[in-house]
């Protein structure tokens, strides 16, 4: 059960928000997008230079910088 | 604070009034459309509707307004737009509110539905894009979410007829069905509650002992969720809400104080409220929606995101944005051949008559003149040459947009315009500013800081608009056939995508400029989402835009081309001592003309496009024709001559290019400028921002031409 930051996620891995407190602070309107703690989250794609990396979560296709991404925790899910 | 369009308060015989809200991209303005029969584009991306559409419909002898707000993620009011939303659901002016949701993402969409529900009034669950969801075998059930939500539910795809007519019967019998308000007290942990349940108290003190009139329950319960969430601008929301204003709220103040050393005892932090609220809603809606939504065989298919993959991420993704906008330029430039060529035919054919008739009707020579010089011939020549492009480069634009490409622009170019200080959204701003700057400027209210905002406002016009875009693509042609004779149509297409390439290279430049100095900015937020992609409505779109933007450039052309045709004719046809006003004119410009390596027709002609871009190079060549006595121009195939005939050189169409790509926006923009900032300045920066840039980029290729040219002689 390792816990990592969003932007470590690799891609395609299923994971759970686990905390997201200092991405709040940076940022209050997260919780519109669909992100909250408990929530599936997994990475999709990245853009040209390596940010934004686009998230699946709650049936949508966030991008999110990679500034933001590290203020959240997630703890991918085992392997099947 | 700005004006909005409020509905004003009505009898109980006229029309009841609809709203439609939900988050971006679910088809609100698709319904809309589908009610009203209004035409208003439904572009496939975040922010597309910007300002509030109104359209009507009357079904069963009930005739009803609707009001289409923007979408929108929630209600917290970050942004102009959700103050906008929030004020009309409150004012009770509306009879019904439906939220528009994807079915195809339930969850998310009902953090919005909720806190709309909360609001009080009556509410309606549209479901749309049902048909997006049986092809990812989702299934909702419908009467399980009524009880949860305590809101009546119809779930439609929006493209279907039959459907809105299910919608319709629904609206009808919605207004009669009573709601259950204690659905949104589900949402909340128990002192939650009972602190709402406290200050709705305080509030109905308040109300009472300064004789105001009550509000609803909801409302009440809505003021009190603002109070909570953000204390800051507690007077401010709740004088809006209740109409009492910031000394009368005595017992609410108390009341919220009390609650705040609660808290403190409790050990919370009364700022984390804000969070907890909206952390209650987001698992409520995914609690919501779990509970509602099934999948057929088991799985959920996941969204195909094979195309996104391959065509977004990575180098891959640049690449195939250069491929797109190349495709569309080079079918744009392909496509306006044939029909430039028919067009100019045909108008000599009919000039040839017009003449004959005019001689008939025995009018005077010189007004036969200024009628067919004047007047005709500038404005067959923009109908010729320069609408051709335009209607066939907005279709297909509209296309692109419609796919839901647009975003993945902004994803792509997120990081240039990270380090130029403001974001991919930017990119959307520019992508609009190509079809019209207007449109454009307005899009920036999707920035999300007001910095950002005035950033993007004063750089859209570095992105040709229409307009604009067919004087490019003319002038390229010109400097094509005398450069490189018989050049296919690919080097025409890839010299106008660098054209683009380098107006945004400098609407970046600017934006750092701009960004370090002027307006500094904060762009470290910033969520984008990318929307499915779904496929557009091919022949209906196209057919709809050629026959829109057709009838667009018609008007323009007689509204701006004709006056400015009759007015070139006068000045070139009355004389003031051994020259006309004209040549005295381009000869008072000449010196300016030549340090920036161009003439002063050019810059007359660039002054007097002011009102509409297209029609700067029928004044130009006029100014040629008239001033040298040369007859006839048929289309554009003797441009090149005319041009070389007046001393042009390579260094001078170079540097037209570079003119039309920067200098300033036409009026319109600029208006709208005005009335976006409510500063006349502002258009003042954002005529003066890219001419400064096209002129400097002018005396640079002077400079450097002059200097070759120099080497050369010595040597």
């Amino acid at each position: 059960m390792k816990i990592m930051t969003l932007d470590e996620l690799p891609i395609d891995v299923e994971a759970d928000i686990v905390d997201m407190d200092n991405a709040l602070k940076e940022n209050g309107r997260l919780y519109e997008f669909g992100f909250s703690p408990r929530a599936t989250i997994t990475a999709k794609f990245c853009g040209p230079f390596g940010d934004p990396t686009a998230y699946m979560i709650m049936g949508a296709l966030i991008a999110l910088r990679k500034n933001e991404a590290e203020l959240i925790r997630v703890c991918p899910h085992e392997e099947a | 604070m700005k004006k909005h369009n409020k509905p004003k308060k009505r009898a109980a015989s006229e029309s009841k009034t609809l709203l439609l809200a939900g988050n971006p991209n679910v088809g609100k303005s698709t319904v809309f459309n589908a009610l009203t029969g209004l035409k208003q584009h439904t572009g496939n991306w975040t922010g597309k509707t910007v300002e509030l559409a109104r359209g009507g419909f009357v079904f069963e002898d009930l005739s009803y307004t609707v009001y289409d707000l923007p979408g929108t993620y929630s209600l917290n009011f970050n942004s102009a737009e959700e103050k906008v939303a929030s004020d009309f659901i409150l004012n009770n002016n509306c009879d019904l509110t439906i939220v528009v949701v994807d079915a195809t993402c339930l969850g998310r969409n009902l953090i919005l539905a909720l806190q709309i529900l909360e609001m009080g009034g009556d509410v309606l669950i549209c479901l749309n894009l049902m048909d997006e969801a049986k092809r990812r075998g989702i299934e909702i059930d419908a009467s399980e979410l009524e009880k949860e939500l305590g809101a009546p539910v119809v779930a439609i795809a929006a493209k279907n007829k039959r459907d809105i007519l299910k919608l319709k019967e629904k609206i009808r019998s919605a207004q009669s069905q009573n709601r259950n308000g204690d659905a949104t007290r589900n949402i909340y942990p128990r002192f939650i509650n009972n602190a709402l349940d406290d200050i709705s108290e305080a509030l109905e003190s308040d109300l009472i002992e300064n004789k105001t009139s009550d509000i609803s329950d909801s409302a009440k319960r809505y003021a009190a969720l603002s109070a909570l969430t953000d204390p800051r601008s507690v007077s401010e929301r709740l004088s809006e809400i209740t109409g009492l204003k910031g000394a009368q709220f005595n017992h609410t103040r108390q009341e919220l104080k009390k609650i705040e050393s609660e808290l403190e005892f409790m050990g919370m932090d009364p700022k984390d409220l804000r969070e907890t609220i909206s952390a209650s809603r987001a698992a409520a809606a995914k609690r919501i929606s779990d509970g509602c939504v099934s999948f057929t065989n088991g799985k959920r298919r996941e969204r195909n995101l094979k195309i996104d993959k391959r065509l977004t991420s990575g180098r891959a993704g640049v690449l195939t944005m250069l491929l797109f906008f190349g495709a569309l330029i080079w079918l744009t430039v392909c496509g306006a051949n044939y029909p430039s060529t028919l067009l100019s035919g045909f108008f000599e054919w009919v000039k040839f008559y017009l003449e004959k008739a005019l001689e008939l009707l025995k009018l005077p020579e010189p007004a036969v003149r200024l009628i067919i010089d004047g007047a005709y011939t500038t404005v067959t020549w923009i109908i010729a040459v320069m609408l051709p492009p335009m209607a066939i480069f907005f279709p297909l634009f509209t296309l692109l947009e419609d796919l839901g490409y647009l975003p993945r622009v902004a994803f792509n170019l997120d990081s240039c315009f990270k380090r130029c200080g403001t974001g991919g959204k930017q990119a959307l701003t520019l992508c609009m500013g190509l079809g019209c700057n207007a449109v454009g400027v307005v899009g920036c209210r999707i920035m999300p800081t007001e910095n950002e905002r005035k950033i993007a406002l004063l750089t859209n016009s570095f992105i040709p608009c229409n307009g604009k875009f067919a004087l490019i693509i003319t002038v390229s042609g010109v400097i094509l056939a005398a450069a490189k004779p018989g050049i296919s149509t690919f080097g025409r297409a890839a010299l106008i995508l660098g054209a683009i390439t380098l107006s945004v290279g400098a609407a970046l430049l600017a934006t750092k400029i701009l960004s370090k100095t002027v307006y500094k900015t904060d762009n470290s937020r910033s969520v984008l989402e990318l929307p499915p992609y779904r496929k557009p409505q091919i022949w209906k779109t196209i057919y709809r835009s050629v026959f829109d933007r057709t009838l667009f450039v018609l008007c323009r052309a007689l509204v701006s081309a004709l006056p400015a045709g009759v007015l070139i004719w006068l000045l070139a046809n009355v004389q003031i001592g051994d020259a006309s006003i004209l040549n005295w004119a381009g000869r008072f410009l000449d010196p300016i003309g030549s340090i920036l390596g161009i003439d002063g027709f050019i810059i007359l002609a660039f002054i007097l496009s002011l009102p509409a871009n297209e029609i700067m190079l029928p004044i130009l060549i006029m100014c040629y024709l008239q001033t040298s006595g040369m007859q006839d121009v048929s289309g554009a195939a003797n441009l090149a001559e005319i041009f070389s005939a007046h001393g042009w050189t390579i260094l001078t169409a170079v540097n037209v290019l570079i003119l039309t790509l920067f200098h300033s926006p036409c009026c319109t923009t600029l208006l709208t400028i005005i009335r976006e900032t409510g500063n006349k300045l502002m258009a003042l920066y954002a005529a003066l921002l890219p001419t400064a840039f096209g002129v400097g980029m002018c005396l640079l290729t002077t400079g450097i031409y002059k200097a070759v040219e120099l080497i050369f002689t010595v040597c």
